[in-house]
């Protein structure tokens, strides 16, 4: 039975400081959804037993056939703590023992990063979840890097001991020991990561930030809980209890003094008190059941104070221990007893989240509302995904309320993603129809969510593609849009087998743009639907979904090819120069490369085209060398906008040049969007206009004189400036066991990859292989690895880098100019790059 | 003011020009040559028939260089006839339009009876002038014809129909006549549309020399899917037969062309008589245009023509079925439409070309153009409510786009329309071009809060483009009343401009004055609005006046 109503929960809503929203974030196959379980089975969702296996938060067919997460998945639930635990809540208010707890699981694979993203974006908290045997990975790096980002406050969670025991039959030292590298290897990168505004967030298992557990088993424990059992035991202080229950403390058990020697008086050792007073009974548990000790058994239950019902003490085995385990150290009673103790409430964390979720000023009604999570401010409300209802083509909002409350029927302002204050561009006004509370695969329909809350909405669907910010404000700026770490760079074309069906795909990509945060449809020159993914899994699923689903038809579609960028590798050999149709205007400019670093800070949004231009010439001279007028006298940003490519104007006093600016822009996103070389984007070029001669009559300056030239010029100064091709790179992670090395080797070499690093996994059989592979190589490289190495070896592969080819792609021997050449053929494009010439005008 | 000229305004250090290329010339012929090649005989009984008096010659640019020559053999050929002093011989300049069509507007300078429209034609029927066809010989070796032929059509027993352009049409015959083995050869022959008699106020065509359509009463029955062609009756359906095609169709046609067999086109070019392979020619290119289309939401309706008939008809068709979707439309004339001139209008979307369906229409192949052009047709489609995205059809010609079925779904819209709140706004479209969503139909959310649209009613039953002209005379009277773009465009106002939003929002010059609105040397960018309206606009002085030959500058 559930045990608790919508009604308590909505109470709850109104006590933000009692409400937790967290996302739990791991690499894959680290136990997310089966530690997630544990909680909805606390809830009274699911029952006990089919806790572990259900996987309840997997609400898609594949996903539960498949055994992976693809789709974050929201749910409320309503815990009780005890006095006592509530009482060791610092730093934060709290109102009562009831608390609401609002949980995203997200996908664990790599591919899917970007859901995780847009889970981090609504909850304040994360729980890390890293797997005891396998350790910290790729994907559990970039989660965490990307919780740190968002100022999410993690603690952590060891998951699978129950393997470390049962299959590694491991030392309580040598547990102890794998325990405390872990804990480093997560602190390191939270250290990497520090923001100063979140504080020192690093996870210690004597501060109760880390559990130990098994989310299959459906137990875990904290230091903390072992500390309160204990210091009733000997009345000690349970701070101080906490404190030596872990690191170098040693009880010697004959002096009955704490020590923090290893040894005693004798020079014998002593047993670390981690593994004494909690491994110690965990071990002989599983010592008991698992060898069948069975007049043990109940000795051993009896001093635990664990009781059997009636059919349960027929169980033996691993069910039995199951049993037992759940009973001794239920995981969620762990779990959330770190999620209420550690995690910000909403008001605790908007008070620093504020200022990175907001792109207005930070004085303005609603960023103070933010900061005070504000429940009678102005409404802001960020959307960050669209959850798919059962009414086919429609989607929920699935938000989180950061100020004001949002009911059914109010009339909200939808600003997308391009939105301007004082613009009317990607901004809507609409009612709200209904507010619901996502419950897993249920819904559960509420009448208002006040801020602080996760929240799915109906109605507004039909106003933004994949996220927004919903507000009652005027004045109100966006929300910051979400940057997602990965980047769709493998894409390809879908066709309908019969025409009459391309309404039926229109709309199904539509509706795949909506339901996934990080797919991008669009059309190719030629005339084709394009769909770039993540990686071939993400693309795999998109499609699966487009055919079966969002559009229902069968299609046909080619193979993945990769998007390319063109850049330039020096500055132009000379000034190059166009000249308007009527020649009565000229525009003089010179192309140079963008540092990559620039590059990454434009991709990441620390530089970027909304910022005040002065701070942004600040940013550019400080932390990339830049000349400070340069700085501030930068055009543009392209393709879009918001690319990583740039104009500055470098002119000196050209009369009437304000007027060309817009021209130029246009100009700009135009020639960016489709480059010179071969029509793909343009990434890292810099484009100084260093003169501009123009006509004394406006007439014959306008938009079409100059925008063609503009392009001209462009084109011109990018081919006279050392053109080059960039592709997308992988970061490859492969854990295998050694045998499996030399088929690795051979395999990347085969594909052009690069090896970085190859290490132990300290305490294990397993070698970490990272590398990076080409994407255009990687198609077919899970196939291939697994053939070369017998299976043993899988990898993870994210999107890292563009990485420059060598080679010009003008010369069609050099392997850039065969993908230009092909690229062009398949485009429909004469098949050789045009040179300068054809843009350039002679003086 | 100083009314001296001064020197020309120095736009650069050093003046320079382009030199238009020369032609290559052709050697000039002798009289007795030009007046048989060019049928001037025969031409001079047909004017003595109709008994017009002022004749235009119309010569594409190649011929032009001709012109006087064959204006003066024909005024000796009339006169050595005897047909009367009074006529009179002009020769038209350049065309402002497409050369292949009749250009009507030239000719009534001229006030002439009669058009001789000479060199390769479209056919696409006038409105008003009578028109006498005189398609010349163009060069061709059919030697080399005959041998492509055989190359490229092994099987004898394949159903072949020969299209020629028209000044090669003379070459059709003799080439069946030739390819006696092939059994199953259709020719086909130039059709006006005054040979049918539905079209009521059809004025005189006709084409010189009669031979060439002679057949049509006779064998050449059928009315071609191939615009205004006629051919016997087929011996199996169109799309399986080969074409062979001599002399290079422009884009359009050549892409029409493509779309009506299921087998790509043999095309000869006549420079060398041997086949040539057909360019970047696909509809999924123009599918993608028609999806632009669909995502805009200012369509300027480029005029690229004056005299076709039916052109007024379907400007006011494309015009409604815009308004119908919620769209804003300009109507632009443009005569010999390029890039710098379209990129002018930077609040238009996308562009609908109503113009000749052969040399008219503009096919961006090379992706030149800063915004799409649609044909006709594509925006037909893109109007309606659903994509429709016909199968290999596409259609060219201005009367069947007019006779498409029209959007069933119209209530649809209307329907939607009022189940929105009066304050509130429709829902945006996806477009797939970008994968974003866009909002398309800035009326329909005018609508919406109940504001009108320019409506102008056209119920005078001649239906020109007034509409236009009363379009613009309002806006340009609303900025002369407000001095304010703003007020044009916001939806307070009675009548709803994209391109006064388009100013008002997207556009950071906004005129004199506003480069200084910001001290700081790199110019205005942020600059609120409120603050710029605080200051004081620029001083007036009196400037330079005149055209660009030379100026009137003011104490200099």
């Amino acid at each position: 039975m559930v045990n608790f109503t919508i009604d308590q929960i909505r109470g709850l809503m109104d006590k933000v400081t009692n409400v937790r929203n967290m996302s739990v974030i791991a690499h894959v196959d680290h136990g997310k959804s089966t530690l997630t379980d544990s909680l909805v089975q606390r809830a009274g969702i699911i029952s006990a037993a089919k806790a572990g296996e259900a996987r309840f938060t997997d609400t898609r067919q594949d996903e539960q056939d498949r055994g992976i997460t693809i789709k974050s998945t929201a749910i409320s639930l309503f815990a009780e703590m005890s006095d006592d635990d509530v009482k060791d809540i610092k730093n934060q208010k709290t109102n009562g023992n009831e608390f609401l707890v609002n949980l995203i699981d997200s996908p664990g694979h790599v591919d899917f990063s970007s859901e995780v993203t847009a889970a981090l974006r609504v909850t304040d908290g994360a729980l890390v979840v890293v797997d005891c045997v396998e350790g910290v990975c790729v994907q559990t790096e970039t989660v965490l890097r990307q919780a740190l980002g968002e100022r999410i406050k993690p603690v952590c969670i060891i998951n699978k001991v129950d393997r470390a025991l049962l299959e590694l039959q491991v030392t309580k030292e040598d547990l102890y020991q794998s325990f405390s590298r872990t804990v480093e290897s997560v602190n390191v990168i939270i250290a990497t990561y520090f923001d100063k505004a979140l504080g020192d967030v690093q996870v210690y298992p004597d501060k109760g930030t880390i559990a130990f557990g098994s989310g299959l088993h459906g137990w875990a424990f904290t230091v903390r809980q072992f500390a309160v059992k204990y210091s009733k035991k000997f009345g000690v202080d349970r701070d101080k209890m906490m404190e030596r229950l872990w690191g170098d403390n040693y009880f010697n058990p004959a002096t009955k003094k704490w020590t923090k020697n290893g040894t005693d008086a004798k020079g014998k050792p002593l047993e670390r008190a981690f593994n004494m007073f909690i491994l110690d009974p965990i071990f002989r548990i599983f010592d008991a059941i698992m060898n069948y000790k069975k007049d043990q058994i109940p000795v051993l239950l009896d001093k635990l104070e664990i009781s059997l019902k009636g059919d349960e003490k027929e169980l033996e085995g691993k069910a039995l221990l199951k049993v037992v385990m759940r009973k001794f150290l239920p995981a969620a009673d762990a779990l959330l007893e770190m999620m209420v103790l550690h995690l910000p409430s909403p008001v605790t964390a908007q008070a620093y989240r504020a200022e990175s979720l907001y792109e207005g000023p930070a004085d303005d009604e609603c960023a103070i509302a933010i900061r005070d999570c504000d429940p009678k401010g102005p409404l802001m409300l960020y959307v960050s995904k669209m959850v798919p209802t059962s009414d086919k083509g429609r989607f929920y909002a699935f938000g989180r309320v950061f100020s004001g409350t949002v009911k059914s029927g109010m009339k909200v302002r939808i600003q997308g993603p391009n939105y301007q204050p004082g613009k009317k561009d990607d901004l809507f006004i609409k009612a709200i129809q209904r507010t619901v509370l996502m419950m897993g695969r249920f819904i559960e329909p509420i009448d208002d969510v006040p801020a602080g809350n996760i929240v799915g909405l109906v109605g507004v669907d039909q106003f933004l593609l994949k996220s927004g910010t919903l507000t009652t404000s005027e004045t109100a700026h966006n929300l910051k849009v979400m940057k997602f770490s990965v980047s769709p760079v493998v894409q390809v074309a879908v066709e309908v087998k019969n025409a009459n069906d391309l309404p039926k795909l229109v709309e199904g990509l539509k509706r795949l743009s909506k339901s996934d945060p990080c797919v991008l449809t669009s059309m190719s020159e030629s005339g084709e639907h394009i769909v770039a993914g993540t990686g071939e899994l993400h693309l795999e699923i998109c499609l699966k979904d487009l055919e079966e689903d969002h559009a229902g038809i069968p299609l046909k579609i080619s193979p993945p090819v990769v998007s390319y960028r063109e850049t330039v590798s020096a500055e132009s050999s000379m000034t190059a120069l166009s000249k308007s149709p009527n020649k009565h205007n000229r525009i003089f400019v010179k192309a140079s490369p963008l540092d990559e670093e620039v590059n990454s800070a434009i991709e990441s949004g620390k530089v970027s085209p909304r910022d005040d231009f002065k701070a942004r010439a600040r940013i550019l001279a400080d932390e990339f060398g830049w000349d400070v007028t340069d700085g501030r006298k930068i055009w543009c940003f392209g393709p879009d906008g918001t690319g990583a490519n740039l104009v500055v104007d470098q002119t000196k006093a050209v009369q009437y040049l304000n007027e060309i600016k817009d021209s130029c822009v246009a100009a700009f996103q135009w020639a960016t969007k489709e480059g010179p070389i071969f029509g793909e984007n343009m990434r890292g070029v810099r484009i100084n206009i260093l003169d501009v001669v123009l006509h004394a009559d406006a007439i014959h300056r306008g938009g079409g004189q100059i925008i063609p030239t503009m392009r001209r010029v462009v084109y011109a100064a990018t081919l006279l400036a050392e053109p080059r091709i960039q592709e997308p790179v992988f970061l490859v992670e492969i854990q295998c066991p050694e045998s499996a090395i030399g088929g690795i080797y051979s395999v990347l070499n085969k594909k052009r990859g690069q090896v970085l690093s190859e290490e132990q996994r300290p305490g294990t059989p397993l070698f970490t292989v990272k590398a990076y592979l080409p994407v255009n190589e990687s198609f077919g490289f899970t196939g291939e690895l697994r053939q070369a190495t017998g299976g043993q070896a899988f990898p993870q592969m994210v999107f890292d880098h563009w990485a420059t080819m060598t080679g010009s792609p003008l010369d069609t021997s050099t392997k850039p100019g065969q993908i230009v050449t092909e690229a062009r053929k398949r485009h429909g494009m004469k098949e050789a790059v045009p040179g300068y010439e054809e843009y350039y005008d002679k003086l | 003011m100083s009314l001296e000229t001064a020197a020309p305004p120095v736009l650069s250090s050093q003046p320079t020009y382009d030199r238009v290329s020369a032609r290559s010339e052709t050697e000039t012929p002798a009289l007795e040559e030009i007046t048989s090649q060019y049928h001037l005989g025969e031409l001079a009984e047909e004017i003595n028939e109709k008994h017009y008096k002022r004749i235009a010659l119309q010569f594409p640019d190649i011929l032009l260089p001709h012109s006087t020559i064959i204006a003066s053999a024909l005024s000796k050929e009339l006169k050595k006839k005897g047909f009367g002093d009074d006529v009179m011989v002009f020769v038209l300049g350049d065309t402002s339009y497409s050369e292949c069509c009749v250009d009507e507007i030239a000719a009534q300078h001229v006030n002439a009876d009669v058009v001789v429209h000479i060199g390769n034609a479209c056919l696409n029927p006038v409105v008003h002038s009578p028109v006498i066809y005189l398609f010349g010989k163009g060069k061709l070796d059919l030697d080399l014809c005959v041998k492509s032929f055989r190359e490229q059509i092994p099987d004898t027993r394949s159903h072949v129909i020969i299209v020629a352009e028209t000044p090669f049409q003379v070459y059709v015959e003799p080439l069946k006549g030739r390819l006696t083995e092939y059994v199953n050869i259709l020719t086909t022959v130039p059709f006006l549309s005054s040979f049918t008699s539905q079209i009521p106020f059809a004025p005189s065509e006709t084409i010189i020399p009669a031979t060439l359509t002679s057949s049509i009463s006779t064998t050449h029955t059928n009315v071609s899917a191939i615009p205004h062609r006629a051919h016997p009756q087929l011996q199996t359906d169109l799309p399986s037969y080969i074409l062979f095609q001599i002399g290079i169709p422009p884009p359009p046609a050549q892409l029409h062309l493509f779309t009506l067999f299921s087998r790509p086109p043999i095309i000869i070019d006549p420079e060398t008589s041997l086949p040539q392979s057909i360019g970047n020619l696909s509809l999924a290119r123009r599918y993608k245009m028609m999806l632009s289309a669909r995502a805009a939401s200012t369509i300027g309706i480029l005029v690229n023509t004056l005299s076709l008939r039916s052109s007024s008809e379907l400007i006011l068709s494309l015009q409604r079925i815009i308004r119908d979707a919620g769209k804003k439309h300009y109507v632009v004339a443009v005569g010999k439409p390029n890039v710098a001139k379209l990129a002018n209008f930077d609040v238009v979307d996308v562009w609908v070309v109503v113009g000749c369906s052969r040399g008219g229409m503009i096919l961006d192949r090379e992706g030149d153009f800063f915004k799409p052009l649609v044909t006709p047709f594509e925006l037909k489609l893109a109007m309606k409510r659903d994509i429709a995205w016909g199968a290999g059809e596409w259609i060219l010609e201005f009367d069947k786009v007019l006779k498409l079925k029209d959007d069933d779904d119209q209530n649809e819209y209307e329907a939607e329309e009022n189940s929105v709140d009066d304050d509130e706004d429709a829902p945006p479209e996806f477009d797939p071009v970008s994968g974003r969503y866009v909002a398309s139909r800035p009326l329909q959310s005018a609508k919406a809060s109940r504001k009108t649209h320019i409506d102008i009613e056209i119920e005078n039953g001649d239906g020109q483009m007034n509409t236009s002209n009363s379009d613009s005379k309002g806006s340009s009277q609303l900025i002369s009343v407000s001095g304010n773009a703003g007020q044009l465009a916001s939806r307070g106002s009675q009548h709803y401009s994209t391109a006064g939003a388009y100013l008002q929002s997207r556009r950071f010059w906004k005129g004199l004055g506003s480069d200084f609105a910001d001290d700081d040397e790199s110019g205005a960018e942020n600059v609120d609005t409120e603050e710029r309206e605080g200051r004081k606009g620029s001083k007036l002085e009196e400037g330079r006046t005149g055209i660009a030959r030379g100026y009137f500058n003011p104490d200099v």
